[in-house]
């Protein structure tokens, strides 16, 4: 518990201003959950995967997509051995532990599908080998807002392989302007040091999953599940799965707190992250987080 | 008969005014007995007159607990509406001819659940019957092009018992765009070739393809400098897929001969925009009251300022 | 509304009306409801299948034929038998021909309306009890006719009723009663019920001594009687066939003219009228609203048709006689006697030889009669031909009948005109509702002779066995009363007791609902101090008994909780109000932190006391332990004690 609240303090050294979102992400990767984070570029998307790789000690790799990269870019592909002549299967990127997306949606579907593909089964095939991924095995894809041009915006059944999706926003401008005397921030990062193990973490991600949820507190999920499933919302409401990655994330939210049980509070703290990118709003326009937070705010705990 | 109904009706959309949210008190909430509450207080009268000749005093009961039902029924149906809050939600605009669909957000105060039913003051079709908080999406006909403001709204319950109705009248600050009925014209489109720059590199064999944000390191020479003139910032225009058929579409009002009626114009402008949009063109659209360059796969401005094209309420 | 829930609400309309008809089988022809119960079945029928309606112009022809068939029964489609069977079977009819919504809704008022009909003919506490059923049922059938969840609507229905219930009490109360009716209502011919039957027969056993039934209730103002001052006269039988006595219902104009100046009772009787006639203490001298003294010292109703129970006060004074004055025809007429009983007429003018003085001759009668060594039983045998001569002579058993019959005869065969009178005497004491109550088995007979320009009372019963009068049938019997399984024993203390409380409350009921009339409502008013029964007062009451009643409802209705709800859930609600009170901006949707945070404006203590209850609310609530019930009761006690000063409005 010690080692996570350093990491986390470490993170928030780093990372100017945005408490709350270094410690959704934080939580996301304790839930076991792929993180996915929307913003427009320069406010820090990449500095927030690389430091939390640093402080979880977790092995890193970083690909930029692109529109002509290819599938095998990521994942890895047969590499013709003249010498021993045969094909030896050279792992690509995916076979980190936390691997940075950058920019997701510039690639094209096919290279999209196939790393999600790869979060979701934890194993890579090529040519008829399984390759398992290593463990614990996370994705932090960033993706530019919707609209700009030349990008192949996830469809909504891949963006549900993300447990949550955040977005940093520009710094407050306290933090900005320290931000602006503070130096390049890139030095502060190599001075980061790893607060836990591979294997701490994943301890603390089945300490997470082992939380109590008491049926109260189900309930509320569950009054909250059914108040998206309002047809005049969204299009689909939110699916069971949905609620169980809901109370996953919460779960994790309260370790944080370092509670034993999860609150009504942690699943409002990870509510709108963890459904706002599942949900589709049936009018054009309208915004689901909005919804979402009124949602929250109608929804009485008992 | 006709006539005092029309002019209550008019008496009402008058004296209903247009708030942005509203929260529902006595003042607001009408109670009258419905259709069968009128005949039960017959019945209640008649068991009544019977039971004072025939000196039954049970029927006195049955006759007085019709009324105290009544009474009570009053109350229920009362609150059905009582601390009802309204306010209108955002309403995607339309073509003329589609439907629009105004959004109703209903919130009560308790979580008691409550049976109401929702239609338009005008029209007798019940277009939701609300048992939980929320939002209600509320069909509308949307013939005519121009702006459309959500009508009044006829809020009433009969629950429990279907003896008292309590109602209320309601018109919530919501409005939308009606878009032209889109009118598919034959007329070829002036496609637009753009200045001397654009056309060089038309020549190098790419077709436009549309705007993006301009980053460092880009040819100057694909800066849209029309675009940054307009909004002072940098797009580049893009070349790159060659799927892209599209150009500069051209599109002007005085394209029309000028007995072309005003609104056929617009829809056949509209069919225009429609179709370059789907093409994936980029579009100049000139209106007398002024120019609009259209970016590629947005049509939206296009279409919002052929709606408010000499701006008209599409109520009526 | 759907069209599965139609069908379920026409179910419920259609079952509603077969409930709300079942009782007049009792009171009508039993093929009219019959007829109307298939009507309601064919009508479920196609429901069921989804079948269409019948052709209106079958159904017109259908109906016609009961229709035809219920004149040729009744030979009337109006009054109460005629207009209710009527009525019966146009509603059925009615039922076949609907189809929406509005329809349905037809049919369910035509079944509030026909719920009326069985009160008509019965207004016993089943009478109620069963109007109960049938507005619960009638009810339903609204709830579901107006879209009401189905699996919630009885709630619904039950809840509705509840809350109307004493909407109705202040409405019964306080709207005002007519003290007659508005139309007199066609004559009917009514069967014999219980009391008294039409005629009298000697020889048979009398059928109205073995019931302990109730029949009517006498309630004295001021002090009361002694039993054996209560002879109750209902009829009188002048007609003698030999056989069988009967009523020649003669109708002269005739005063009532007393004997004597004594202090009359004052007394108030419910009853059912027996034949026509009301019971009333000998001898009668004043008849209150709504009843009327007539000939022969008879009572009966202002609307003599109406055979509905009634309440009405009397003045009597408790004599054995009374002057009237008779011209020679009618001495004649009382004196007329068939040829049979020869020993009997023998006996008569036998006596009347030795004793000229009609005072002295009533006398000797007497104590002939009681020399003839009769014994009083309720099982003698069955006589045929000159009953009188085999009761007096062969059999010497009797009872009342007998008696009061041998003793006319032999009276008239000794010149004095007499007649029988019919009706009860004695009567229970009840000790907690200051009532008597009189019975089925209090019917007694006795005979009139006309001495000296007075009617006089002789009950030859009480020469032969004078306990019968001074302490009831039942003491009488008291003995032999095992041996009669149709009388039925003595019933034991604790039986009493339960039977004189069952009297009270059937007593009340006739007393304050069924007989309570303009009358009763005349004296409520001034027990409450509202005065005479004007127009005015009743809006005052009406207007102050509604505002009593509708105050507190209009508060449950309005913010009362509905609904079942878990000890969290009022936790949690009364936290909220008691926050919200203290005019905090709260939302359902805040959670306990988000309270806490809101409390910041509250006084510190407030916010201490408010942490402490959130954290028990949220260890309860969602902590690994969960609690007990014990423990939320605890919170409960807690938080409704729990009360913060409002935040002010002005620093």
């Amino acid at each position: 518990m010690q080692s996570i609240t350093f990491a986390y303090r470490q993170l928030n050294a780093l990372i100017l201003g945005k408490p709350q979102q270094t410690r959704l992400a934080l939580a996301c990767l304790l839930a076991g959950g792929h993180l996915l984070i929307e913003d427009v570029p320069g406010v820090g998307k990449t500095t927030l995967a690389h430091s939390l790789a640093a402080v979880l000690g977790l092995d890193y790799r970083r690909v930029q997509f692109t529109s002509d990269l290819l599938p095998a870019d990521v994942l890895g592909g047969s590499v013709f051995l003249p010498g021993e002549g045969r094909f030896e299967f050279r792992p690509g990127p995916v076979f980190a532990q936390l691997l940075l997306a950058d920019e997701i949606n510039r690639a094209s579907p096919k290279v999209q599908s196939a790393l999600l593909e790869a979060m979701e089964e934890q194993q890579v095939s090529a040519d008829g080998v399984t390759h398992a991924l290593p463990e614990p095995f996370f994705v932090i894809a960033t993706q530019n807002p919707d609209g700009q041009r030349g990008t192949f915006p996830l469809p909504e059944s891949q963006l549900d392989r993300f447990l949550m999706r955040i977005s940093l926003g520009y710094p407050p401008a306290d933090a900005e302007l320290k931000l602006l005397q503070g130096g390049d921030r890139r030095q502060v990062m190599h001075k980061l040091t790893a607060a836990l193990s591979a294997t701490d973490l994943l301890q603390l991600q089945q300490q997470a999953a082992s939380l109590h949820v008491s049926p109260a507190l189900a309930g509320y999920v569950l009054a909250l599940l059914q108040a998206t499933r309002q047809p005049e919302l969204f299009l689909h409401g939110l699916s069971p799965r949905a609620g169980l990655a809901l109370l996953a994330a919460a779960r994790a939210w309260a370790l944080l707190d370092g509670r034993d049980h999860v609150l009504p509070e942690d699943i409002k703290a990870v509510f709108v992250p963890v459904a706002a990118h599942r949900l589709t709003p049936r009018l054009p326009g309208s915004d689901s987080s909005a919804l979402l937070l009124r949602i929250l705010g109608n929804v009485a705990l008992a | 008969m006709w006539r005092w109904r029309k002019a209550l009706q008019q008496w009402v959309l008058r004296h209903t005014p247009r708030e942005a949210q509203t929260r529902l008190t006595q003042r607001r909430i009408y109670l009258l007995p419905t259709r069968f509450g009128s005949m039960m207080l017959l019945v209640a009268l008649a068991v009544w007159i019977g039971a004072l000749n025939y000196a039954v005093s049970l029927a006195y009961v049955l006759s007085f607990w019709i009324v105290a039902l009544m009474l009570l029924s009053v109350l229920l149906a009362y609150r059905q509406l009582a601390g009802l809050q309204l306010q209108a939600g955002a309403a995607a605009n339309v073509f003329a001819g589609d439907e629009a669909r105004f959004l109703l957000q209903l919130q009560w105060p308790d979580t008691q659940p409550r049976r109401l039913r929702v239609r338009w003051y005008e029209a007798d079709t019940v277009l939701a019957e609300c048992t939980t908080p929320g939002d209600y999406a509320l069909p509308l006909a949307a013939p005519y092009r121009g702006q459309l403001a959500m009508p009044v709204l006829r809020l009433w319950s009969e629950a429990p018992l279907g003896l008292v109705r309590a109602f209320c009248h309601v018109r919530l600050q919501a409005a939308l765009w009606v878009y032209p009925q889109p009118l598919a014209d034959p007329r070829e489109l002036a496609w637009h070739g753009g200045d001397g720059e654009s056309a060089a590199i038309e020549a190098g064999g790419d077709d436009f393809a549309g705007l993006a944000p301009w980053q460092a390191g880009q040819s100057l020479h694909r800066i849209a400098w029309r675009v940054y003139a307009r909004r002072g910032s940098l797009a580049a225009r893009e070349f790159a897929s060659p799927a892209a058929a599209g150009g500069l579409a051209s599109l002007s009002w005085d394209d029309y001969a000028a007995n072309v009626p005003p609104e056929q114009r617009l829809s056949h402008l509209c069919w225009h925009v429609l179709q370059a949009s789907r093409a994936g063109a980029g579009l100049l659209l000139r209106l007398p009251q002024g120019e609009y360059c259209v970016e590629a796969g947005d049509s939206e401005p296009a279409l919002l300022a052929l709606a408010r094209f000499g701006v008209r309420d599409a109520g009526g | 509304m759907l069209a599965d829930e139609l069908r379920l609400a026409s179910f419920a309309v259609l079952a509603a009306l077969a409930l709300v008809a079942l009782p007049l089988f009792l009171h009508l022809p039993g093929w009219v409801p019959l007829v109307f119960a298939l009507l309601l079945a064919w009508r479920a029928t196609l429901v069921w299948q989804r079948r269409p309606l019948p052709r209106r112009l079958w159904l017109m022809l259908g109906l016609l034929l009961p229709v035809a068939a219920l004149w040729l029964n009744l030979r009337t489609l109006v009054g109460r038998e005629g207009g209710v069977a009527f009525l019966l079977l146009l509603v059925g009819g009615k039922a076949l021909e609907t189809a929406s919504l509005r329809d349905w809704r037809v049919l369910l008022a035509l079944g509030f309306f026909l719920a009326a009909t069985p009160l008509l003919f019965d207004q016993s506490p089943l009478s109620a009890l069963w109007l109960l059923l049938s507005l619960f049922a009638l009810t339903w059938a609204m709830v579901l006719l107006s879209g009401e969840d189905a699996r919630l609507s009885p709630a619904v229905t039950a809840r509705a009723l509840l809350l109307s219930f004493p909407l109705m009490v202040v409405l019964f109360v306080v709207m005002p009663r007519l003290p007659g009716p508005l139309w007199s209502m066609p004559t009917e011919q009514q069967g014999a019920t219980t009391g008294l039957a039409d005629s009298m027969s000697p020889g048979a056993i009398g059928k109205m001594i073995p019931s302990r039934e109730p029949v009517f209730t006498a309630e004295f103002r001021g002090s009361q009687p002694r039993v054996s001052q209560l002879y109750w006269r209902v009829m009188v039988f002048d007609q003698f066939d030999g056989t069988r006595w009967t009523a020649a219902n003669l109708a002269l104009p005739r005063g009532v003219a007393l004997s004597g100046e004594a202090q009359p009772l004052r007394y108030d009787v419910v009853a059912e009228p027996f034949q026509g006639y009301l019971p009333m203490l000998e001898q009668g001298v004043e008849a209150g609203e709504g009843v009327v003294l007539g000939y022969q010292q008879k009572l009966r109703r202002v609307d003599a048709a109406n055979i509905a129970r009634l309440r009405y006060s009397v003045q009597s004074v408790a004599s054995s006689q009374y002057r009237d004055a008779l011209d020679e025809r009618e001495q004649a007429f009382y004196l007329q006697l068939p040829a049979d009983n020869p020993r009997t007429i023998q006996a008569g003018q036998a006596l009347a030889g030795r004793h000229p003085q009609p005072a002295a001759r009533l006398q000797a009668l007497q104590l002939w009669l009681a020399e003839q060594g009769l014994r009083y039983t309720l099982s003698p045998p069955t006589l045929a031909d000159n009953v009188v001569d085999g009761f007096l002579f062969d059999s010497r058993q009797g009872f009342c009948e007998h008696f009061s019959s041998a003793f006319t005869v032999l009276a008239r065969a000794a010149g004095l005109p007499a007649r029988v009178v019919v009706g009860f005497q004695g009567g229970e004491f009840n000790t907690q509702g200051r009532f008597w109550q009189i019975r089925s088995s209090d019917a007694h007979a006795w005979s009139e002779v006309w001495v000296d320009g007075s009617w006089r009372r002789v009950d030859a019963t009480a020469l032969v066995a004078p306990q019968r009068v001074d302490a009831g049938i039942d003491n009488t019997l008291g003995e032999v009363a095992p041996r009669m399984p149709l009388v039925g024993g003595r019933p034991p203390g604790w039986a009493q007791w339960v039977g004189q409380q069952w009297q009270l409350a059937n007593f009340s009921w006739q007393r304050w609902v069924v007989g309570y009339d303009a009358a009763s409502q005349q004296n409520l008013f001034q027990k409450l101090g509202l005065g005479e029964v004007s127009a005015a007062n009743v809006v005052k009451a009406l207007l102050g008994g509604m505002a009593l009643v509708l105050l507190p409802l209009a508060a449950y209705v309005l913010h009362g909780r509905r609904g079942r709800r878990s000890m969290a859930q009022r936790v949690w609600q009364v936290l909220g109000q008691r926050l919200r009170g203290a005019g905090l901006p709260i939302t359902p949707g805040d959670t306990a932190a988000e309270l806490q945070a809101h409390a910041a404006r509250l006084a510190e203590a407030d916010q201490q006391a408010l942490a402490a209850l959130l954290q028990q609310w949220q260890r309860l609530q969602y902590g690994p332990q969960g609690g007990d019930a014990a423990a939320w009761r605890h919170l409960w006690r807690q938080v409704r004690a729990f009360r913060p000063a409002k935040v002010g409005r002005k620093r």
